[in-house]
């Protein structure tokens, strides 16, 4: 069943779109949450939340990409979930090393940023992304949005580690710049 | 601004580039792979030709390959004052001759003999009804401590004019001819080869007559017909070529006693046969 069927489901509330949803999108969004929550349960929890999440938001919401909208969600709810049992930072999967590696960036302790903060910062950032060589684009957003593992994005792309570690450090320093500069730091 | 506000405005990244991120792409380390992959082929494919022409018909490559594998007893000096002195020092000699822009015809292509011609057995005497061409042949053969010569009707092939040659100067069925090409050097050669002896040639258009023969000729050449009959040989072989070269050439060539180069003898091409 192609994408526009099964968000034509969710708009007829039919029940079928979160069986759909999982039998086509189900394994993407479980290895997002793994990734970043590092716990089969947690995983899978999270995926059941996505798929109430799109049910929840389709309609109004009608995705243009089906996938990457239920990634993103998949992304947003883990990472809460990480961030609520995982207050102390420690814990297995890559998180804490992002979240260590991001801090760079942005404190890890600290005040969030307003409404108004925010919607510059997704701006700057997303400005930033596009910005950005390729190469080092998709290594950042593989380490960054889907954290995964700098020694499996080195296999996906064919590096080094220490080439995919190097380019990651590089394009934190220059979003560091960049935040900075934009008044974000 | 903490960590997970980065975190979020990360997550709100353009589905475009989204989608493009967990995408493979070539990586230099593949590229590099293939590109070598590609180079051992080509590689694999030039050694390939290399042996081909090393061990083919090509009249070029043949004499290459001969005199690459000479030896100091087996190539000597003819004596002759203008035959260019080889023996055979250096394995690169004739290879360093003919780099590039020198090419190589065989003699029996100037002559334009088809191929398809059975190539005449070789006369008794002049009365051998041997007939291709209008163009009667000269032969030059030593008598009385002198270079007489006589006029043949045309031969087809070198092979055939030599075996006359050998016939007028009593010279043995041991003795062949192995090769009779013409090298053109357009480039300009400046040595033969790099070792005792360094023969220069001018540059632009010289043209080398190559002849080669079994050493056996040696057996022939007494002290007081040696230079009259090498001298023969060259007027007679060199009578053939319907233009003047530059050069000429004697190489006495002796094999090994296993073969050198063909498992089959060379024959009716002009080039004799590889002895055992």
């Amino acid at each position: 069943m192609d994408d526009e069927q099964i968000v034509a489901l969710y708009w007829d509330r039919n029940e079928s779109a979160i069986r759909e949803t999982a039998d086509k999108y189900g394994t993407y969004c479980y290895s997002i949450a793994y990734g970043i929550l590092y716990s089969e349960e947690d995983a899978r929890e999270s995926v059941n939340d996505t798929y109430l999440s799109a049910w929840n938001s389709i309609p109004p919401h009608r995705p243009q990409i089906l996938k990457t909208f239920l990634g993103k969600l998949t992304r947003r709810l883990s990472i809460d979930k990480w961030r609520r049992s995982h207050a102390d930072k420690r814990g297995g999967g890559e998180m804490p090393a992002v979240a260590e590696e991001l801090s760079v960036c942005a404190a890890v302790e600290g005040d969030p940023a307003t409404e108004t903060e925010k919607k510059l910062l997704d701006e700057v950032v997303s400005a930033f992304l596009k910005e950005l060589g390729d190469r080092e684009q998709r290594v950042f957003l593989c380490r960054y949005w889907y954290a995964e593992p700098v020694k499996a994005i080195a296999g996906r792309f064919g590096f080094s580690e220490g080439k995919v570690k190097m380019m990651l450090l590089r394009t934190r320093r220059k979003l560091h710049d960049r935040l900075k500069k934009e008044g974000l730091l | 601004m903490t960590v997970f506000d980065l975190l979020d405005s990360i997550g709100q990244v353009d589905d475009a580039l989204l989608e493009r991120a967990g995408q493979r792409l070539p990586s230099h380390r593949r590229i590099w792979l293939a590109v070598a992959s590609a180079a051992a082929c080509v590689v694999l494919a030039c050694t390939g030709v290399l042996l081909l022409q090393y061990f083919g018909h090509s009249s070029e490559t043949d004499f290459i390959t001969i005199s690459s594998r000479m030896d100091d007893s087996r190539l000597q000096t003819t004596g002759v004052s203008r035959v260019p002195v080889m023996d055979g020092t250096n394995s690169s000699a004739s290879v360093s001759s003919e780099g590039k822009g020198v090419t190589s015809r065989d003699v029996s292509e100037w002559l334009e003999v088809s191929e398809d011609e059975t190539p005449a057995p070789v006369p008794d005497d002049e009365s051998s009804a041997v007939l291709v061409k209008e163009q009667p042949v000269a032969i030059y053969y030593v008598v009385d401590g002198r270079i007489e010569s006589k006029t043949v009707p045309a031969l087809p092939q070198p092979q055939a004019v030599f075996a006359v040659w050998k016939t007028e100067n009593h010279i043995g069925e041991d003795v062949q001819m192995i090769e009779a090409s013409v090298v053109y050097d357009t480039k300009g050669v400046t040595s033969e080869y790099s070792g005792v002896a360094v023969v220069t040639h001018p540059t632009d258009g010289h043209t080398i007559y190559r002849l080669t023969v079994t050493k056996s000729l040696e057996g022939y050449c007494t002290p007081d017909v040696r230079e009259l009959l090498l001298a023969s040989l060259e007027k007679t072989m060199a009578g053939l070529l319907p233009e003047t070269v530059d050069d000429y050439e004697l190489t006495l060539w002796q094999p090994d006693e296993e073969r050198l180069w063909h498992d089959e003898p060379l024959n009716g091409d002009g080039r004799g046969e590889i002895l055992e």
